[in-house]
Order: structure tokens, then C-alpha cells, then sequence
């Protein structure tokens, strides 16, 4: 339930919210009478204590029906007395909005003739179901004027009050135009069939400023007809979609034309794709999109020569989304139109409705580049049917090396992972765009049976694009068949550069595995660059130690920070226990330098443990760690302020009195103030 | 009045197309001539007059005040009028635009543009393409709604509405009508949060099974306050618009309008809202919805901020995702699948492996609105292009999924209201099981607003 806020929940709020819904206290009886015997001398600006005991109570009562009417009765009351102010009875027209019944109607019905609280009647009555509220809000609109009965009409709008339905019809001829707009809206939204006529009429003289409303209601009814009454409906939209109706009104028409009369609406739907209007085309075009069939699409796709370039390339895109490959035919022509924004589409289409048969012209279409070159890309990827990837790797041998470059991408695009053996095979290639493809499609492909080959790319690389891609092709499959590789990799490493070492351990280290951490630790303790690297990125905390002893004993500076990060990383790991990740970050601590240091502070303020904190205090009195030690601590304390009290609290006081950090200082004394129970 | 007939029906009489529709027809279709005065070719790197966007902005202080200015940068947008309810907030917008014409043209006398306190005189214009609303979430769906009927375009910041009921009849407008919406789900742009959201939905996190939303506590606080006469130039009338009459005081408007329930839903369409976009985003479910919702939050007793200003708020959708969202804690987006985690606002990853899967060119799934690559990541480009398109469906953010964020958000709210867990059905759009809580899915309106 709602809370109010409090200074307790303050400090609930600083250790942390918990997500479940509390147990609802019971009603204080006694709070909520004082709250009821001050609510009628509630005014603007006053406390909302009152307020928020009654609105507490509703809460509560919910399903408890003698709860609910004692509470409607002292609502009832408080509007009804004499001396009640006007927020507060505007407060109780919002409850009795949540609780009342048709016993408030005879409190709320007087207030709809009052300038100030009429509003908030209808606030309450519009959600009152029952006769009695229907009555009470014609009865006003009968009797009011101006703004006033706007309200009203509106109000009996929002209720679908279809009884209603004769005296709103009447109020269309009302002199005051806003007032018969309001009569539209309301018709519009009960959606009465009979209602629909005059309407119609009220529309065909309705002043300029007031259409847009009754556009809106006639197609709001013909919309709720559509699903019952057919005829009725066919009838409203077909008069809404006259040629001198504006644009966005015959859109919705004809949609609603596509769904009753769909016979008589395709050839609508064919006239709206040769639009000057952008919009009407593209409404024709969603349309087509639905309307299922291979007839339907044979006939849309005849249209496309017939219509401008405009209409073309939205059709294009209608029939590319049917994904019907009747349509290829036509899609095929209009590939070759000399129109860019048709050709273009098109080949986009092609990706949708083509087959095997259109891979050689796609993949001249990719050569090309541009965004045609991307469209026929993206289609290459898109094509579907079994055959597709055999028809990709049997363009392979017989293409052009710019060809070979897209057909290759395109493979790895589609995932076809019978394609890696091909792939291969041009892995050695003299051209040096065709040799990069090929090897990040293997990346993309493979699995360990590629590794040898990669090893070796790795080892005759002569340039420094290659070596990249096939340190990125075997972390990448390292990384997806995991343990599976690391055989492979290892094999690698005999008479391997220790340019090449240092992708096989950064491979090794993607295993990760037993076999490749048994490589990988001995190489780092000699020194081997790349397998300290490696180490460095261990994601498993079977690392700490090999680390912990680099970072010990290691001569070469980089190692030792390498190592020392690799440790803090490992210990903020989810499955490192508390305990080692407490023990190595205290080593860290004392082999760091003041970057790592920081690092390893941020690391204890994630650890909600007394030792964690011990670490951390200290820290507070040396000026280059303070406010990364004040961070963390104050993180820390609320969890465990019950460990050590003096410790926490003499420390919060430093970090109050040295923080720059005003968040941190704001936090550090709530937590103070709540320790101290103030 | 601008809506205009279509003369596709040849039979009908010819009409003179409105200068909004030469501006589509040109855009769209690549043989359309164009016909172009003298004076329509402006300065090197400025669109001819016929081919700009012409736009007008509806709240220009604080939020608006910065898409005016985005918009002047713009060489192929023209700024036409400015519509404000504060006097001297429009009069600065009219500065602004006067000054950048000024530098625009390098020659005085292009004048200042048009400008209104009533929104209505702008849904009047017959030469306006698209409306910016960056006015307060309480007239959101009147004004969006107006601008619709009238053949505009609409941008709107978010949330596109203040109940679930207005957010409806905008997606349904918009629908319709086939013109443009643009929620200011600004994040739908940023390539930072797409990538996220890709690997999401591709399963580089394995299945999804939660997603956090964390959100600063903000400095609010108990303010007291009493009546006040209504300052000079302010129409304080049009600014309750159709929000219950209540007595004028400075705090309850510019700015901290959004602490107070009647014109905002507080936190959760606040700074929450836009993790809470993407996590929908994330799911797939920007065109569904959760099915249960339960949450806490606290509001001040007294004083006139009463929207909660912390929440902790809970929802359950169909495939058993849990979404949390809570005041307080990193102020993040956090997807997690049963492989891992990304935590979408820093792109932080339990694992870099994560971000392997994203290599074999995995898209965000069909349906997603495709890369604006023209736009570069800028949510107004990407509203213009969709603009000048005439194409709805190429707006990064359109009404219907806006309109389903700003749901979830409402749905928190109501839950928090009522303090119980409720079930939420969205195919159908309503609670199936609790009255009370559908009848807070609208507030009536205040005379003479109507939805």
C-alpha cells in the first residue's frame, strides 16, 4: 500500500528496498474518526495528514463491503455539510470516484451545477455504474449550459450511455457549435446505430473547427458496426471515404473498407497506391500487406508497372512483406527499372519472395555496394529455402573475388555452418580482402576441426589485418565450443611466434578449461607475455593464486599490474567465496599501487562483511584513497553497523567531516542519525 | 482548417495540394518536380523551401526550450509558430527563432514566427507539417490528439499520455489516420541501447529472466505552500487544462508540475520511464504487455508534491520475466538472462563473450523499426526523416509502443495506489478482475476537454 514518508523510512531506503507488499496494518478507528471530524475545515495548502488516513482506510477496506458503505456514508456526510470546504469536498468526490455507489448520487447530483465542483462530481459519477447516475447527468445536461453542459455531455459519452443516445441527436442542432461537437463526440463513442444518420447530416454542415470531432465519432461508430452490422458499417465508411473527405479521414476509412467490403475495397486499395499523397499510398500498403491469398497477390503485383515510381516502391515493399513468392516475378522486373528507389526496393524484395535462382543477381547487386550493394546483402542473408546455402557455396569457386568477399559474408550472415570447410579453402588466398572474409567467416562458422587451419593463418600471417582477424576468428570460436578446442590450441603452440602464442593463450584462456589453464599458468609464471595476459582474463577463481604469485614475485612491472587487476576482477566474481575473495584482495591491497588500490576499495564496498570494512577504514586516512575508502564504506556500513558499532560510527564521522562528495556525505550522516536513533 | 481532400478520384474536381503535401510528395517520390521560387533557396546547407519540414512547438520552456533549439539547427526544418501558456516563456521561444532566422538568412526582416497560448490556433494552420509537445504529461493526449484530427504529424515527449485510455486513442489516431508519432523514447535511437536490446532478444543472455531499472532519489521535499494570484501573461487556465481546477500557486507548475499527481505519474514516467522502455524494448513486449503488477511506494503527508517520490515496483509478464524497478540503488538498466548479464546504459557485461554474439550480424527481431543510419542516433532526425517519408512505420518510437511504456508505468502507479498485487490482461487492455483499478485507467476530464 501507499506509505508516507518518515524519517525511518528514510533510512529503509538508504540499506535498501525489498520488493514485497507489507502486511496492511489494521484501521486505527480512532485516527480515522479524528480524520473525518477535521475533513471538512481541510483547505488549500493545509497538512494532507487527514486526507491520508481516509485514503489509507479505502485502501484497506477494499473487498470488506460494510467497511466500503461505512466510509461512502462518511464521504456522503462530509460533502452534504454545511461548513465542509470546497477541497474538501473535492477530496471526496475523488474517493467516492473509488468507492461510491448509487447512494452518493443524491449527494453528488447537486454539485454538477457548480462551477467549482462540477467537474469534480462528474470525477465521481463517471465511474458510478447504475441508472441513477445516468439519469442525474441527462437530467444536467438538460438544464445547464455552456461549458458546463459540455461537461455533462461528455461525462455521459465517457459511460456509453446509449439511452442517452436520443437527447444527443438533439443536441447536434444546438446553437452553441461546441456543444453539438461534444453531442458528436458522445455518439460517437456510445457507437449507437441510430445515431449514425443524423450524424452524417450534422457533419455534412458542421463548421470547419468542429469536423475533426465528428469525423472522429462517425468513424468510431461505423468501427464498433463493423463487427455486428456489416451493412451499417460498409455504409458510414463508404460516405467517409468520398473523395472531398480529407486525407486521414478516408485512411481510416478505407481500412475500414478493407475489413467490411474487402471485395469492393481492393480496387480502392490498387486507385490509393497511384496517390499523390504519401500517406494514402502507405495506408494502401499496410493494407495489401493483410489481405491473404495468392490471387490477391497476383493481382497487386500486376498493378506495378502501371503506377508512378512513388507507388511502385511501396508496393514493392507491401509485396515484400506478403512474403508470398508469387510476387517474384514482378519484384524481378522492377529490379531492373532505372529508378533508384524502385530498384532499390526491389532488391530489397528479392530477399523476401526470391529462391536459389537469385543468388547470382544479388550477389552482383552486392558487388556493387551502395545502398543497393546493402539491400542485396541483407537479402542474400534473408533468402529463404534449404537450397540457398548450397547455391551460395557452389557461386563460391566460379566468382570474382569482390563476389567471393559478399558470398562468404553472406554465408557466415546465415549461420551455415556447412559452409566453414569452404570457407577454408580461402583462408590461404592471395587477395587479401577474400583471405580476411573467409577467416571471419570461419570465426563465425567454425569449430575446433577449424582450429588447425586458423593456427596456421596465425603462423604465415604476413601482415598485420590477417593476424588480427585469426586472433579474433579463434577467440571467437574458443569462446563458443569452449573445452572442445583446447587441444587444438595447444597443439598450436609448438614453434609458434610469441606474436602468435599470445592469440593461441588468449584463445586458451576463452577455453577455459583444465587443460588450458595447465598451459597457461606454468607459461605465465616464466614470464611469457601472452600467457600473463591470458591469465590475467580468467574467468574462474582458480586463477587467484597463479596471480597472486605474478604479482608477488614477477620482475616485469606490467605483469605485476596485470596480475594484480586479474585478482581484483576474479574476486568480484559471483562465484569466488567471500572468504577468498576477502584473502585476495588483502594481499592485492598490499601488492597494488594506488590505481589498484582504488580498485580494490570499489571491490570491498561490494563485500557487506565486518572484514571487508576493516580493510576499508584505514584507507579513509590516506588523502589518495579517501574518497574511493568513503564510498565503499559508506556502502558497506548499514549491513554492518552491528558488527562493530564504534568502528562503523567513528569512521562515518571521518567520512562526514573529509567527504567532498555531497551524496556521500549526505548518506554517511542519515546513517550516522540512524545509529544514533535520532 | 487544414484537412484537406485527396484528389486521387480524378473525377473530382482538381484541388491545390496543401504546401504540407508538396512537401511529402517530393520527399517521397523521387521524379516529383519541384517548384521553387527565388526566395526558397536559402543559404549553402539549407534545404529549399519546399523541401523543409515545417514544425510547430507546443510548450517551449524547459524540455521544449532544448527541442527548439535542436529544431533551429536543423537547415531543413522551418520553425513556423511557437504556442506557450506563459507569456514570457513564449516570448523567449520568439527571440530564439527570430535570432536564428536572423543568422539563418544573414538579412533582418524574415520576421519572428507565429505565436499562440492556444494550441488550437496552431491545429488551425493549414501549413504546418509536424507539432513538437513538450508540455506537461496532463496535456499530452488533448493536444496530440487535436494535432492528429488536424493532419499533423505529432512528436511528443514522453509519456505520451497520463492514462492508459488517452495513450490508446492516440496510437488508435495515429493509426488511422497514417500520420506519424514520435514518443520521445529518445534511447530507441541510441545504438548503445539498441545493441543491448539486439543481444537481448538474440539470446546472448540466454533466456531473459529479469530485468532491474534502478532510479536516483531525487531532492524533493515537503513543500508547503498556499494560494496565490496568478502572475501577469500566464494563462493558468490553459495550463490545468482538463486537470481538476485547482488554486494557482508557483510550485505546483513549471517544472514541479511532475510531483504532483493530477499532471504526472511521478517516478515512474520520470526518470524511470526510459529504462522501463527498454527493458520492453529488451523483452519484445513493446506491442504487449506484463500481466501483473504489484509495488510500494511513499509520498510525502503533507505539503503539495503527493506523486510518489519512491517506488518499488514489481512486474510479471506471460514468459515468466520479472521486471523490478526501484527508487534508489544504481541508477541502471540491467538485462538478465540465464547466461549472463548487460547492463544497457554502460554496455558492462558479466562476460565480453556477450558481446560476441553480436557479431554474426544478429538484428533486434522482426517487427523492430530498422538502424536510421541517416539519423545518427538523433530521436528529432529520425522523426523528421519518418516525416518526410510520410512513413509511420519508420519512426523509431511510434504511438502504440509508446503508448504500451507508458502503460507499464501507469500500471505501477495504480498498483502502488491500491496496494495490491493486480492482474493486468494486455491483449484486452484492463484489469479483468478488479473495477477499481480499470476506473483508474482515465481521469474525466475537466470541461470543456474531451478525450
Amino acid at each position: 500500500m501507499p506509505r508516507r514518508t518518515t524519517g525511518l523510512i528514510l533510512a529503509v531506503c538508504v540499506v535498501g528496498l525489498v520488493f514485497a507488499v507489507p502486511a496492511m496494518a489494521a484501521v486505527d478507528k480512532a485516527a480515522l474518526d479524528k480524520a473525518f471530524a477535521e475533513l471538512p475545515k481541510y483547505d488549500w495548502g493545509n497538512s494532507r495528514e487527514a486526507l491520508n488516513t481516509i485514503d489509507d482506510a479505502i485502501v484497506k477496506s477494499h473487498g470488506d463491503e460494510a467497511a466500503r458503505a461505512d466510509l461512502e456514508a462518511r464521504l456522503i456526510a462530509a460533502i452534504c455539510a454545511a461548513d465542509s470546504t470546497p477541497a474538501a469536498k473535492q477530496f471526496c468526490c475523488r474517493k467516492l470516484a473509488m468507492i461510491g455507489t448509487a447512494k452518493a448520487v443524491p449527494a453528488l447530483a447537486p454539485l454538477l451545477a457548480d462551477k467549482d465542483l462540477s467537474h469534480m462530481a462528474r470525477y465521481a459519477l463517471e465511474r458510478i455504474p447504475g441508472d441513477e447516475v445516468s439519469k442525474a447527468l441527462a437530467d444536467a445536461a438538460g438544464k445547464l449550459t455552456g461549458q458546463l453542459k459540455i461537461g455533462m455531455i461528455n461525462s455521459i459519452g465517457a459511460r456509453r450511455d446509449a439511452g442517452s443516445t436520443p437527447m444527443l441527436v438533439g443536441l447536434l442542432k444546438d446553437a452553441d457549435p461546441q456543444v453539438a461537437a461534444a453531442a458528436a463526440s458522445a455518439l460517437g463513442r456510445i457507437g449507437a446505430k441510430d445515431a449514425a444518420g443524423p450524424l452524417m447530416e450534422y457533419l455534412a454542415a458542421a463548421p470547419k473547427e468542429t469536423q475533426g470531432a465528428a469525423y472522429d465519432a462517425a468513424l468510431e461508430i461505423a468501427t464498433s458496426l463493423a463487427g455486428t452490422d456489416k451493412d451499417a458499417a460498409g455504409a458510414i465508411f463508404e460516405k467517409l471515404y468520398a473523395a472531398d473527405r480529407p486525407i486521414r479521414v478516408r485512411c481510416a476509412a478505407l481500412k475500414g473498407l478493407a475489413i467490411v467490403r474487402p471485395a469492393e475495397a481492393t480496387p480502392e486499395i490498387i486507385k490509393a497506391l497511384a496517390s499523390e499523397s504519401p500517406v494514402f499510398r502507405g495506408t494502401a500498403a499496410s493494407l495489401i500487406k493483410d489481405i491473404p491469398g495468392a490471387e490477391a497477390t497476383a493481382l497487386f503485383a500486376a498493378q506495378l508497372p502501371k503506377l508512378p515510381p512513388a507507388g511502385q516502391a511501396v508496393l514493392i515493399d507491401a509485396l515484400a512483406a506478403r512474403q508470398d513468392p508469387a510476387a517474384r516475378p514482378a519484384v524481378l522486373d522492377a529490379a531492373k527499372s532505372t529508378n533508384e528507389n524502385v530498384a532499390l526496393a526491389a532488391v530489397a524484395a528479392i530477399g523476401a519472395v526470391g529462391n536459389a535462382k537469385d543468388v547470382d543477381l544479388l550477389v552482383a547487386a552486392a558487388c556493387a555496394g551502395g545502398n543497393k550493394g546493402a539491400a542485396a546483402r541483407a537479402s542474400l542473408q534473408r533468402l529463404k529455402g534449404n537450397d540457398i546455402d548450397a547455391a551460395l557455396i557452389a557461386t563460391l569457386d566460379k566468382a570474382e573475388p569482390a563476389g567471393k568477399v559478399q558470398i562468404i559474408g553472406a554465408l557466415a550472415d546465415r549461420a551455415a555452418a556447412e559452409a566453414a570447410p569452404a570457407a577454408e579453402k580461402l583462408a590461404a588466398s592471395d587477395n587479401a580482402d577474400v583471405r580476411q572474409a573467409a577467416i571471419a567467416a570461419i570465426g563465425a562458422l567454425g569449430t575446433e576441426k577449424q582450429i588447425p587451419t586458423l593456427v596456421a593463418v596465425l603462423k604465415s600471417a604476413k601482415d598485420a589485418a590477417t593476424t588480427e582477424a585469426a586472433d579474433k576468428a579463434l577467440a571467437a570460436i574458443c569462446t563458443r565450443v569452449k573445452a572442445q578446442a583446447s587441444s587444438a590450441v595447444l597443439a598450436g603452440l609448438t614453434g609458434a611466434s610469441p606474436e602468435a602464442q599470445a592469440s593461441l593463450y588468449n584463445a586458451l584462456a576463452r577455453c577455459g578449461d583444465q587443460v588450458a589453464f595447465d598451459a597457461i599458468v606454468p607459461a605465465a609464471k616464466a614470464g611469457n607475455d601472452g600467457a600473463v595476459r591470458a591469465l590475467a582474463t580468467w574467468t574462474a577463481p582458480n586463477a587467484i593464486a597463479p596471480l597472486l604469485d605474478i604479482a608477488s614475485t614477477s620482475a616485469n612491472k606490467v605483469h605485476k599490474v596485470l596480475a594484480t587487476r586479474g585478482v581484483i576482477s576474479l574476486a568480484r566474481l559471483k562465484d569466488t567465496p567471500q572468504a577468498d575473495a576477502l584473502a585476495a584482495l588483502a594481499k592485492a591491497m598490499t601488492l597494488a599501487d594506488n590505481p589498484e588500490k582504488l580498485q580494490v576499495l570499489a571491490a570491498l564496498g561490494e563485500i557487506p562483511a565486518i572484514e571487508s570494512f576493516k580493510m576499508i577504514a584505514p584507507c579513509v586516512e590516506d588523502k589518495a584513497l579517501a574518497e574511493a575508502a568513503y564510498s565503499a564504506a559508506v556502502k558497506i556500513a548499514p549491513k554492518v553497523m552491528d558488527k562493530d558499532k564504534s568502528l562503523v560510527q567513528a569512521t562515518l564521522e571521518k567520512i562526514v567531516a573529509g567527504t567532498k562528495n555531497q551524496r556521500t556525505k549526505r548518506d554517511a550522516e542519515k546513517l550516522l542519525n540512524a545509529a544514533k536513533g535520532k | 482548417m487544414k484537412e484537406q481532400p485527396d484528389k486521387t478520384d480524378k473525377a473530382m474536381t482538381p484541388r491545390k495540394l496543401t504546401r504540407r503535401e508538396i512537401l511529402r510528395g517530393a520527399a517521397a517520390a523521387a521524379t516529383a518536380p519541384y517548384v521553387l521560387t527565388s526566395s526558397a533557396l536559402g543559404a549553402a546547407g539549407l534545404a529549399p523551401a519546399s523541401d523543409r519540414v515545417a514544425v510547430a512547438c507546443v510548450g517551449v520552456r524547459n524540455r521544449g526550450g532544448r527541442h527548439l533549439k535542436n529544431l533551429l539547427a536543423n537547415g531543413d526544418v522551418e520553425v513556423l509558430a511557437v504556442c506557450d501558456v506563459d507569456q514570457a516563456v513564449r516570448r523567449r521561444a520568439v527571440n530564439r527563432v527570430a535570432g536564428a532566422r536572423q543568422r539563418r538568412w544573414a538579412t533582418p526582416g524574415r520576421g519572428e514566427p507565429a505565436q499562440t497560448g492556444d494550441y488550437r490556433q496552431i491545429a488551425a494552420r493549414d501549413d504546418v507539417d509536424a507539432v513538437v509537445i513538450a508540455t506537461p504529461d496532463h496535456t499530452h493526449a488533448v493536444i496530440a490528439l487535436e494535432m492528429l484530427r488536424a493532419g499533423c504529424n505529432v512528436y511528443v515527449e514522453k509519456p505520451i499520455a497520463l492514462t492508459i485510455r488517452e495513450g490508446r486513442a492516440i496510437a488508435a489516431a495515429a493509426e488511422a489516420a497514417g500520420l506519424v508519432v514520435q514518443v520521445g523514447c529518445q534511447r530507441r535511437s541510441n545504438p548503445k541501447f539498441r545493441l543491448a536490446c539486439q543481444l537481448a532478444r538474440n539470446g546472448a543472455l540466454g533466456r531473459l529472466v529479469r530485468i532491474e531499472v534502478g532510479i536516483p532519489r531525487r531532492a524533493m521535499a515537503p513543500t508547503p505552500w498556499s494560494p496565490e494570484p496568478i502572475p501577469a501573461g500566464f494563462d493558468y487556465d490553459a495550463w490545468l487544462g482538463p486537470a481538476p481546477q485547482a488554486p494557482y500557486t508557483p510550485g505546483r507548475c513549471h517544472y514541479n508540475w511532475r510531483f504532483i499527481r493530477d499532471y504526472s505519474g511521478g517516478e515512474l514516467t520520470g526518470p524511470a520511464f526510459h529504462g522501463l522502455d527498454i527493458a520492453q524494448w529488451a523483452m519484445g513486449a513493446e506491442t504487449g504487455g506484463p500481466v501483473g503488477v504489484e509495488g510500494q511506494g511513499e509520498y510525502y503527508p503533507t505539503g503539495l508534491y503527493d506523486a510518489f517520490h519512491r517506488v518499488n515496483v514489481q512486474w510479471t509478464y506471460s514468459n515468466g520475466v520479472k521486471l523490478f524497478c526501484r527508487s534508489g540503488g544504481p541508477a541502471a538498466t540491467r538485462l538478465i538472462g540465464t547466461d549472463g548479464w548487460i547492463e544497457a546504459d554502460t554496455l558492462r557485461a558479466s562476460s565480453p563473450e556477450i558481446f560476441a554474439h553480436g557479431a554474426t550480424g544478429a538484428s533486434a527481431g522482426d517487427g523492430e523499426p530498422r538502424a536510421d543510419a541517416s539519423s545518427g542516433g538523433s530521436h528529432m532526425r529520425n522523426f523528421l526523416a519518418a516525416v518526410r517519408a510520410g512513413n509511420p512505420d519508420a519512426a523509431a518510437a511510434g504511438a502504440r509502443l509508446g503508448h504500451r511504456t507508458a502503460t507499464l508505468c501507469h500500471l505501477g502507479e495504480i498498483a502502488m495506489r491500491l496496494g495490491r498485487r493486480l492482474r493486468w490482461d494486455p491483449a484486452g487492455e484492463c484489469f479483468p478482475d478488479d473495477a477499481e483499478a480499470q476506473a483508474m485507467t482515465h481521469r474525466p476530464y475537466r470541461r470543456p476537454w474531451t478525450l
